[in-house]
């Protein structure tokens, strides 16, 4: 181009055009004209450029009237959002062009439930009203810093196999409560660490029992775990330089009878543990007097309670050692209260509380203010860590393999040189179960897991990102992901990728890693080939199930519909027969249940069936995928994404009440007691019973979604003391009957919890 | 195709119904998920003009319910400034697949011409009306002279 040869119109007057701009009805306000000039200016990224400019007393509004519908105080640039005329597009390009630039990589435009246009950042998963500007100067420093939050968010998410070790290493008031895995000095990682209730029965905490598995010790066992255990114990540190400290003042262990450990408190008091019948006492075996006591305690949260009486001591528990009661005292400890509480029940049933240092009562709780415990959770075991074990027990060893498996990848580059490493190019595929060593190009690094670690990480933003068009965000919310139907058309090879992003799961789960993903519900009862049931289409599609539900509670042969489902492609719609001659077939009261099995089946399975077979033999490439038949559909999103902190006192905070509940209701305190002295992993489970997943929206409770757009986590009165709570995941709305007595209400919600099948939902 | 053979039924009996309340109805025949339409009311202070709504259907209609907004500029308490309206039948907990688009267009002209101050969608108007209702008419009568459209001839 020899456009340095064009004159720059700053030499010369620049050539306009004025348009004079017409009312287009008497009552309009436009005057006034619309000047257009195209001139050359000096800058040499600019070369041509498209000014327009307006003259004229109203000259903006001028720019924009001629709609029916504009607002007038608000002249110029709330147009993006408005998204309300075509017509008014049309009449505005030229004047918009350059104000409407193509969307910046990785966003995503998209209209929410009330028709309005929104805006999603599929790099940083959040989403906004307005519309993205490419790179605004402050804008890298932001995504950064939001990247880095998610970077932190994902790094919080443990593995089971990580629970309780990292549990007790984070708090050790909890480690007094629950004092089993406790390490103690000279023995980093004590033997016996399946914890108190691992005893008990299985059939306490589930209808099916699963006894018959065996319960091997929790077992770190590879180097990497080891070293990332260490790296986070701080707070065990101390407690073993405590117990140092404190072992000088008194008899050493060796003098301690067979089986037995002494151990330091947080509070400095000296206690025992009992390694044979897993039991803490604060009495001395050898002496059997109590240790003295560093500073008076209350209570350990149970009632009426006495000090101390959270700890049985060892004969008790040989002579009575039930079932039932133990169960109790596990999930009714919720740690002690902070000196100078008190905790008492009301005349009318309901707990409150007394500050004896302020002389204040109130109703709270006051340990939801204290992270140690409304943050972290007491350790616990249940079925799933025991299918954890034995699944690992099953997982194929590596034959004839090195002992690691290392390659090297770009940052920039993750997704393609990953697909190269673990797909293409891998030679055997026991490969795939040797230790992996990672190095990212240009860096050095020993990878004893942390750098495995990220790379799952940055490689599941990579390949989950819906830029990809292999998944797809299932609803309004922007994080649980699905298949997408379309993916063909995104990438003709979508089939390899879906094996390699198969391979890629496989590997996480027999590492022991994460995804830094969460699916739909019915994606982790595919991959177990379970049915999926009406109920599974509540949180992925709320409006569509209810038209669903609808159909069954009525007869839907005046709604004319065939056996047929309209699918898009190409922007084209085009029908198709859920089965031959669907198109002729009418649904009625007759058939309408295998209508609605079609529609069901259609919308999860036919149109992904091929990417899911795919996916599936790439996980089997590492994984026999039968073995995660012993897991249900939660379990496996645990499995797969890990455990995140859940924090109960922005839980409760962002807590709305139906019915006749209200925040200080004696069962809703009931409740948050509950939950409270829940663990992280039941805490999940609840959340994942009431939401659909066990994932805490990026920026807390406030932020939670439901299938139709923003939805608080909701807890409405609802039936009989005799029925299980129930839960809509669409509606994050948990119906909760209004017990009798705390015990009831965590009986039955822990029942409902472990046991989801026919509980979730309402059908 | 289930949305396209039920909305051309829908629009056929609706134009043989000769809906009052409903006129002037536009459908391009390339869309039918698109409707186009006059709401004309018969209260003051909505009564001396006409306005025109979009009705947008989703391809998954009648599993889903259509969605409504104004294309011209109303003083209502329930329809904000972009012509958002907040209309029950059609809410995302309210929809059953039997609703008819006449029904609809039944409950939206029923709530122009009786706003429900009680749930608003521009609090500020819905203070108005409660609070000064000689204002409100005198304002949405103004707004209504200025910016509706003309009354079809019966």
């Amino acid at each position: 181009m020899l456009l340095s040869f064009v004159p720059m119109e700053q030499e010369h007057p620049t050539p306009f055009r004025n348009y004079l701009l017409r009312p287009r009805s008497s009552r309009s306000k436009v005057k006034g004209h619309m000047r257009l000039s195209i001139g050359i200016v000096s800058s040499e990224q600019e070369a041509t450029v498209e000014e327009a400019s307006t003259a004229g007393s109203e000259a903006e509004e001028a720019a924009n009237l001629s709609l029916d519908h504009e607002d007038v105080d608000d002249a110029e640039g709330s147009d993006t959002e408005e998204g309300s005329s075509q017509e008014r597009q049309d009449q505005v390009t030229p004047l918009h062009r350059t104000e409407t630039p193509p969307l910046p990589l990785g966003w995503q435009e998209r209209v929410d439930g009330n028709g309005r246009l929104f805006y999603v950042d599929n790099i940083n998963r959040r989403t906004q009203w307005e519309r993205p500007t490419l790179v605004p100067s402050h804008a890298p420093a932001s995504a950064q810093r939001e990247e880095r939050r998610a970077a932190l968010v994902f790094q919080q998410r443990r593995h089971i196999s990580q629970d309780d070790s990292m549990e007790h290493a984070a708090n050790s008031e909890q480690v007094l409560a629950e004092l089993n895995i406790t390490p103690h000095a000279g023995d980093a990682l004590p033997s016996p660490t399946e914890p108190v209730d691992g005893e008990t029965p299985s059939s306490l905490w589930s209808g099916h029992s699963e006894s018959s598995l065996p319960t091997t010790p929790e077992a770190v066992d590879t180097v990497d775990s080891i070293t990332e255990q260490l790296a986070n114990l701080p707070i065990d540190q101390n407690v073993i330089e405590q117990a140092r400290v404190a072992g000088i003042a008194s008899p050493d262990d060796v003098s301690m009878p067979q089986g037995w450990a002494m151990q330091v408190a947080q509070n400095g008091r000296v206690f025992f543990i009992d390694h044979n019948t897993r039991t803490t006492t604060w009495n001395d075996p050898r002496t059997n007097a109590p240790s003295p006591r560093e500073r008076r305690r209350r209570g350990r949260g149970r009632g009426q309670a006495t000090p101390d009486s959270g700890l049985s001591s060892p004969a008790d528990n040989e002579s009575g050692d039930e079932p039932e009661l133990r169960h109790r005292s596990l999930t009714m400890r919720v740690g002690p209260l902070t000196p100078g509480w008190e905790e008492r029940i009301h005349s009318d049933g309901r707990v409150f509380y007394i500050d004896h240092n302020k002389k204040t009562t109130q109703w709270e709780d006051p340990r939801l203010l204290d992270p140690k415990v409304a943050g972290k959770a007491v350790p616990y075991s249940r079925d799933y860590k025991r299918k954890y074990d034995y699944f690992k027990s099953k997982l194929p060893k590596p034959m004839n393999v090195p002992n690691k498996f290392a390659f090297k990848v770009r940052r920039q580059h993750i997704f393609e040189d990953s697909f190269k490493v673990i797909y293409l190019n891998l030679q055997r595929r026991d490969l795939l179960r040797t230790n992996l060593w990672i190095e990212f190009d240009g860096e050095v690094g020993l990878d004893y897991g942390g750098l495995a670690r990220e790379w799952f990480y940055l490689l599941s933003r990579e390949m989950f990102n819906p830029y990809y068009g292999l998944f797809e965000y299932s609803a309004t919310d922007n994080y649980t992901l699905q298949i997408n139907p379309n993916s063909g058309l995104c990438n003709e090879d979508h089939l390899l990728y879906f094996r390699f992003i198969g391979r890629i799961a496989g590997l996480a789960v027999y590492h022991g890693k994460l995804l830094d993903a969460f699916f739909i519900r019915p994606f982790y009862k595919m991959l177990l080939d379970k049915q999926i049931k009406l109920s599974d289409m509540e949180s992925v599609d709320s409006e569509y199930y209810n038209s669903l539900i609808w159909i069954m509670q009525n007869d839907p042969t005046e709604l004319d519909l065939r056996f047929a489902v309209d699918e898009e492609l190409y922007g084209q719609m085009l029908q198709k027969e859920l089965k031959p001659g669907g198109n002729d077939i009418v649904v009625t009261s007759v058939n309408k249940s295998e209508y609605v099995q079609l529609v069901m089946q259609w919308r999860f399975l036919v149109r992904v069936k091929s990417q899911m077979i795919s996916f599936k033999e790439g996980f089997n490439d590492v994984i026999p995928i039968h073995l995660l038949q012993i897991f249900d559909e939660n379990e496996v999103e645990l499995l797969m994404c890990g455990l995140g902190d859940i924090d109960v006192k922005d839980w409760r905070d962002n807590t709305v009440y139906k019915g006749e509940y209200f925040p200080n209701h004696k069962v809703v305190q009931w409740y948050w007691r509950l939950v409270l002295a829940m663990n992280n992993e039941q805490r999940a489970r609840l959340l994942q019973f009431v939401t659909g997943t066990s994932r805490v929206p990026m920026n807390g409770f406030k932020e939670l979604y439901g299938s139709n757009g923003p939805q608080l986590y909701t807890i409405e009165k609802w039936g009989k003391s005799t029925e299980y709570p129930r839960a809509h995941t669409c509606f994050n709305r948990l119906d909760l009957p209004a017990y009798d007595s705390y015990e009831d209400l965590r009986d039955n919600l822990l029942f409902a919890i472990e046991n989801t099948q026919g509980f979730e939902g309402v059908d | 195709m289930a949305a396209t053979r039920r909305l051309t039924k829908e629009l056929q009996d609706i134009r043989k119904s000769g809906l009052k309340v409903f006129r002037d109805i536009q459908v391009d025949e390339t869309n039918i998920l698109t409707w186009n339409g006059l709401i004309v009311p018969d209260s003051a202070p909505y009564s001396k003009g006409a306005f025109r709504i979009e009705i947008n259907f989703p391809a998954e209609y009648p599993f889903k319910p259509p969605k409504v907004t104004f294309k011209t500029r109303i003083y209502h308490p329930n329809i904000d400034e972009k012509g958002q309206v907040c209309l029950p039948i059609i809410s995302p907990e309210n929809w059953k697949p039997a609703t008819k688009t006449d029904q609809v267009i039944q409950a939206l002209a029923m709530l122009v011409n009786d706003p429900e101050p009680e749930h608003p969608l521009r609090a500020d108007l819905a203070e108005e009306y409660a609070k000064d209702k000689k204002k409100f008419m005198k304002n949405a009568e103004d707004y209504t002279k200025k910016f509706s459209e003309k009354r079809p001839a019966d």
